[in-house]
Order: structure tokens, then sequence, then C-alpha cells
């Protein structure tokens, strides 16, 4: 039996557990966010799969929709900032950009231009591409990483040929003879590891039997899921990275969903296509609830790492009026950096000792908030801790 | 559809929590505490229950009383309070007058608790300081019964003070006290004393189950225990060591103390180690006091000084923490007049 990786918070995956993969209809807008100048103008026509610019990190955006471009103006991004934004009107003709390439061959492919295909393609998450020729092992992340997630477990049931594909071409990158995939749920496992065997080819993945990896934290490298299927669209069918598997749940929603979304999408119509929300909901987040941002404007569009809006119509935020550290050493315990949240709660003011305590390691997780009983917002003091330790070090 | 309607809000990541906040933990420690209650009823008759309720009720009155007049957030639904109530009656004998049961409440919430700025906040265990100050009234506080004994709930009984199994032990009467009691009636708490120390079978059951429910860590009570043990097997009065010991851990609420005192949250050490170094100090100060103290009230004093050393563990007892100290201690001279500026400051909140 493969090793399922569990435990963690209490998972509420119920909803949208079994709810097979959905095609959103076709939005009637994209809305992509880029940094710098655009590569196209209002007016002009795009079609699908075009390259439209870059964003941060200089990774291409691509439209997922053709059209005209109706605007290329300041918009708000879901992470809250405001960003120039290239508008796409979809005349749902889906015309294909000539720019997708015809599907390649990534055997007889040299590395190094996968990795400059990869980039092409416009995939987030390839950083840990960084460390080739060092890595001594390469994972697939299968398992959720948030509590109401079921994406990642829907992709792997549905398109385990392209997760696998995807290893296949990591383990041609890295050199390995063996990319593991970690699985957070026993359907997903059993299927994996029914297709690895039907497989002609050689093997080049599995899923890992124990949790006890025997790597070091540096010389393993870790890709998502979506990003592996993602590499096998984009060698092997030539595809860009233009849409993603967006979870839709939360008490909020009428009808949870995952949903196959083009990328640019507001998030109003994705709880279109999920019945909407209840008249009661008071909160709408995009992204997971622990490290999720809360929107009050629902054009906003979801980005390439969005994955779930969810609408909450109960609380389950559980706020105090009066929050008070006990001194309960929960937080402690469950942070994942080994930090000591109730002492960095302590000295907020003082960048100096913050920095000291290893402030900055902080990954803001949200797992302190989550069991503090006292109900006090250590992860939001620690945003605001770190921004001040980075701002004071400048300084000095 | 239309959201227009809808009145969203906006916050910082969490968006979810768990369900156990303080109450719930609180909760949990009174539950756990049950059982004790319920044969100090058996034991002692309805004056113990009174007394427990009088005493958990006047530490939550107090608690809102105070926060009301200051113009606080009234947390007094948090349920530490009536924790609080609830172990100072379980140290005090079922004779004890209520109101110096109620003063005990004052001076724990009002004076310990919440002028050090509320839960958490306390460098003192409200419910052992209390304890302490009612030393002053030994007179009326060591007026102990025997075991089922039914007390009035009004006034003392005239009769009996039957000796109870610590005055024994202080006297380094063994011999005495097993003539008395048995161990059987030891663990069952068939003897005389406070109202919620004799039990401990109870006390332990209790105490297992908040920490199988994870509301406290079994370091402290473990050490705690595990040391007293050690030392007093290892020094005892007499020639019987092992039942010296055992009738030591069992009598006079060591096992009260180890579980629900040395254990509160807000006055023990956070970081393991610092756990098992605080327990291990609680053990072996609470043999040093039972030996040389005049009083009965070794417990009390020796978790009480512990108490005192469990920030400076927390803070210097870790990585980068010496570097802090030697800090702290440069800062020293300036520190007093900082610490006399706050405190009337707080003096000066209060109408
Ligand atoms: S948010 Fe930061 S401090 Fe809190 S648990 Fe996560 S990493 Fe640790
Ligand atoms: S979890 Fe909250 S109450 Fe407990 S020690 Fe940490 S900050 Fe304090």
């Amino acid at each position: 039996m493969p090793f399922i990786f569990s435990g963690g918070l209490p998972e509420q995956k119920a909803a949208s557990y079994n709810k097979p993969i959905e095609k959103l209809p076709p939005p009637p807008v994209a809305v992509l966010p880029v940094a710098g100048r655009p590569a196209v103008r209002a007016g002009d026509y795009v079609t699908a799969g075009q390259r439209i610019g870059e964003a941060r990190h200089n990774i291409p955006v691509h439209t997922p929709v053709s059209g005209r471009v109706a605007a290329v103006e300041q918009r708000r991004r879901c992470t809250g900032e405001a960003s120039l934004c290239v508008v796409v009107e979809n005349d749902r003709k889906n015309a294909l950009c000539p720019a997708v390439r015809a599907p390649l061959n990534p055997e007889s492919l040299p590395p190094e231009e996968t990795v400059t295909l990869l980039r092409e393609a416009g995939l987030t998450g390839l950083d840990p591409l960084g460390v080739r020729g060092k890595a001594q092992a390469v994972l697939i992340d299968g398992c959720e990483s948030e509590p109401y997630l079921t994406c990642r477990r829907r992709l792997l049931l549905e398109r385990p040929g392209a997760v696998l594909g995807g290893a296949r071409i990591l383990a041609r990158l890295f050199g390995v003879d063996r990319v593991h995939i970690a699985c957070g749920d026993r359907d997903a496992a059993g299927l994996l590891q029914q297709k690895i065997r039907q497989d002609k080819a050689p093997a080049v993945a599995d899923v890992p039997y124990t949790r006890r990896a025997g790597y070091s934290h540096d010389s393993c490298a870790v890709f998502g899921a979506a990003d592996a299927a993602a590499m096998y669209d984009a060698v092997c069918l030539g595809k860009p990275l233009t849409h993603r598997v967006v979870t839709v749940s939360g008490s909020g929603v009428v009808e949870p969903k995952n949903l196959l979304c083009p990328v640019g999408t507001p998030i109003r119509f994705l709880l279109d296509a999920c019945g909407g929300v209840q008249p009661k909901t008071f909160k709408i987040l995009t992204g997971g609830p622990m490290t999720g941002h809360a929107q009050t404007d629902l054009d906003v569009p979801i980005e390439k790492n969005t994955p779930a809006v969810l609408a909450f119509c109960k609380d389950e935020e559980r706020t105090a009026a009066h929050p008070a550290c006990i001194r309960c050493g929960r937080c402690r315990v469950v942070c994942p950096e080994k930090l000591e949240p109730f002492l960095l709660l302590q000295y907020a003011e003082q960048p100096d000792i913050l920095k000291d305590m290893g402030i900055l390691r902080c990954t803001e997780c949200g797992m302190c908030s989550y069991v503090c009983p006292g109900r006090l917002n250590l992860t939001q003091s620690f945003q605001t801790g770190k921004q001040r330790v980075k701002k004071g070090g400048g300084k000095t | 559809m239309n959201y227009n309607d809808l009145k969203l809000t906006a916050s910082a990541a969490p968006h979810i929590r768990t369900r156990s906040g303080t109450r719930q933990l609180m909760g949990e420690v009174l539950t756990a505490l049950l059982p004790a209650l319920g044969f100090a009823v058996f034991n002692f008759g309805i004056r113990a229950l009174a007394n427990v309720l009088i005493s958990a009720g006047g530490c939550c009155v107090f608690e809102l009383l105070y926060r009301a007049i200051c113009k606080k957030d009234i947390t007094a639904g948090d349920l530490s309070a009536a924790v609080t109530g609830v172990l100072i009656a379980f140290t005090c004998p079922v004779t004890t007058p209520y109101e110096l049961l109620l003063l005990g409440d004052f001076f724990a919430i009002v004076l310990i608790k919440q002028l050090w700025g509320g839960i958490g906040k306390n460098l003192l265990n409200p419910a052992l300081a209390a304890r302490a100050l009612l030393l002053f009234w030994s007179g009326k506080m060591s007026v102990t019964v025997g075991p089922r004994t039914s007390v009035p709930l009004w006034g003392v009984p005239d009769a009996v003070t039957s000796p109870t199994p610590m005055s024994l032990l202080r006297q380094n009467d063994l011999a005495g006290l097993q003539e008395l009691y048995g161990l059987p009636e030891m663990l069952a708490g068939l003897t005389g004393g406070a109202v919620g120390e004799v039990c401990t079978l109870l006390l332990l059951l209790g105490g297992v189950y908040l920490i199988v429910r994870r509301v406290i860590s079994w370091r402290i009570p473990v050490c705690y225990l595990g040391t007293a043990a050690v030392l007093l097997f290892l020094f005892p009065r007499g020639n019987a060591p092992a039942d010296w010991m055992l009738y030591n851990l069992l009598g006079g609420g060591l096992v009260l103390a180890a579980f629900f005192m040395a254990a509160d949250y807000a006055t023990s050490p956070i970081r393991p180690a610092c756990q098992m170094i605080y327990g291990a100090g609680c053990g072996a100060l609470t043999v040093l006091f039972r030996y040389i103290a005049p009083g009965n009230e070794g417990i009390c004093i020796a978790v009480l000084l512990m108490n005192l050393t469990a920030r400076p563990l927390d803070l210097y007892l870790r990585p980068g923490g010496l570097k802090m100290l030697k800090k702290d201690l440069q800062e020293l001279p300036s520190k007093p007049g900082e610490i006399k500026k706050q405190f009337s400051g707080r003096l000066k909140k209060q109408p």
C-alpha cells in the first residue's frame, strides 16, 4: 500500500470531494494582470493562446479566449493590489492562435530546450528547476494544501495521464530514474499506481510507500500536481497554461463544484456557474481558507495560482471581542517553521528581536492563528512584522 | 445572479479557526475537576458543593465587576475565573467560612489576575496565591473533619478537629497515619483534608483526561510528581522510605497541585524543556518546604516560587536567549522605574 499523506486540519472537503471537474461556460471577459508593457493594445484582436505580455518574474501571459482587447487599464487583483490588466472581450469563437505549437516528443528534445519551452508556456512554480543537477529527488505534490480544496485530488483522478506525463518530463530534466508522487487520498493513489503498471514505457514515477524520504530539504525539488500536468500540456500537446481547476465551495455556495476555468475569469462567473451564493453570505475568498484573500469586489479575476473560490455564510472565523494569549503553547506546537509565535507576538514592536527570533522564516501559513484559543491574529501580526523587519534591515 | 446585496467583509487570513477556544479549554478543566467534586460531596456533605459554587460564583462576579468598573471587555464568560474559584474551594477545608473564601476570590481575581492585565498575564497562579493569603487565618482554616462527615451549611461543627494525613506527616508520625488510614483509603480519599484534595484517584483520572484531550502536556505533572517521589524516597523521615513516599504523594493535595495548578497555562513555561525543568523544580521545592516550612503549605509556596521562573525560562532558555539575557541585564537599572510607572499607570486607570 502506498503511504497516504494525511493529518492536519479538519478537511471540510465533502461538498466537492466527488464532484467531477466541470468546464466553466465561456465567460464574457478575461482579465489578465501584466507587469510592464503588454504586447497588445486596446482594440487589437487576439486569439486564444496568444502571448499578450509578461507577469511578474517575466512569466509570459497568454489569453485563454479570443476576441478584441477592450481595455488595458488598472484593475484590482485578488491580492488586493492594483495592477495593469489586459481585458479581453470573449467573442466565443475560440479562434486558436497560430503560434500555438504542434505537439512535440519530449524524449527527442534536449533538456535545455524543454526548460525554455516550459517557461514560454507561462508555467508558474518552475523555481525548483533551478536546482537541476543538485537535487537528488523530485517530488510531485498531489496533496491538498488547505481545507475545502479538492482540485488536486480531482486533477489526479481525472487526468492521471497528464500528471504522469509531467513526471516523465521531470525525470528526464533532472536525470533521476524515479519521480515520487505524494498522494493525499486512497482513490488517487490507487489510480496512479494502476496507470503506472499499465504504462508500456519503463516506469519513471512511483507513489511512495513511506513518509520518510531520506532526502534533506534542499536536495529535493517539489512541484505541484497541476504544474506537472501543465508541463505535459505544454510539451506534449503544445498548449500554453491558460486554464486551471478551481474548487468552488464553502457554506455559502449553493452547489459546490470543481471547475475548469480560463485564467482571468472574474470570480462572479465561477459563483454563477455554481448556482450563486446564499443570501446571508458575508465572506468570499479567493484561495484556500488559511491563506486566501477576502474579496469585496467580485470582478477580480482568478489567476494561475488561485486554487479555490470560497463563500461563507456560517461563521467559521470565530473571532473574539477580547483576544488574549493564555499561554497554552499550541501555536508553538503547530508552527511548521518551528517558530515561537507567542514570543514573536510579545516583541511585535521590536523588529531587531523579531529578526533574531527568525520571523523572516514565517511562511504566513495561518496555522498559529487557526489553533489559537485566545483568538489572536498571530499570522496577520507577523505579516506586518516581516515587512517592518525588511524595512528596518534596509536602514542598518 | 446579483451579488450587490451581499454585505461582504474583508479580513486577514486565516479565515477559519478551530472550535476550541479559551472557553472550551477551561470547560475541559472544569469537567476534569467534576469527579473529584462529586467525591467531595460524598465525603463531606452538601457543604462541599456550596463552598465550590460560592467560590466559583464569587470569582466570576469579581471579574465581571472589575472589568465593568474599568470599562474593559467582559471576559468572565471564558470560564477561567470559574476554574480559579473551584480550585480555591478545593484547597480549603470544608469548614472554611464563606467570607474567607470570598476574600480569597477577591484577592485572586482582582489583585493577582486583573491588576496584572487579566487572563494569561498574571505572574502567579491566582488560586495558589489566594490559598497563601488565607494562611494568615490559619486558626479558622485548620478546622478539619474526618472522612464521611456531613458538615452543616452554616457554621462550624464544634466538636471535631480530626488529624489530616498532612498534619500527621508533618509530625513525622507515619506509624500513626498508617494506623488511621491504609494506602487504599489514601488513594480513594476516605480521609480528612481539604475539599478537593483528598481523592487522589479521581484527581488522577481528571489529570489523565486533560492529557488525553491535549489540554495540558504530560511534562509538568509527570516531572513534578516524579521528582517529588524520588526525593521523598531518597530522604525519608523514618525508616520506611517506600511508605513514606507513597503517603506523602497521596496526601496533602500533591496530585491536585501537579495537574491543575502547576500546569496552569498562564504561570508555567511553554517550551517543553522548560516545562520539564519547571516541573522538577516544583517537585524539589515542594519536598524541601514540606521538610523545613513551619506550616502545612509546602506545595503552595513551592509552586508560587516556581511561577516566577516560568517567563524567564521561556525567554532565556532557548537558542539566542543568552544574548537577550545579557542585554536585558545591562538594561536592568532602568527597569524598576519602568515597572513602577507601568504599575502606577494601571492603578490610575481605575476610577
Ligand atoms: S503563520 Fe508563521 S508563525 Fe504562524 S504557524 Fe505559520 S509559519 Fe509559523
Ligand atoms: S496559541 Fe494563542 S493563546 Fe496559545 S500560546 Fe499561542 S498565542 Fe497564546
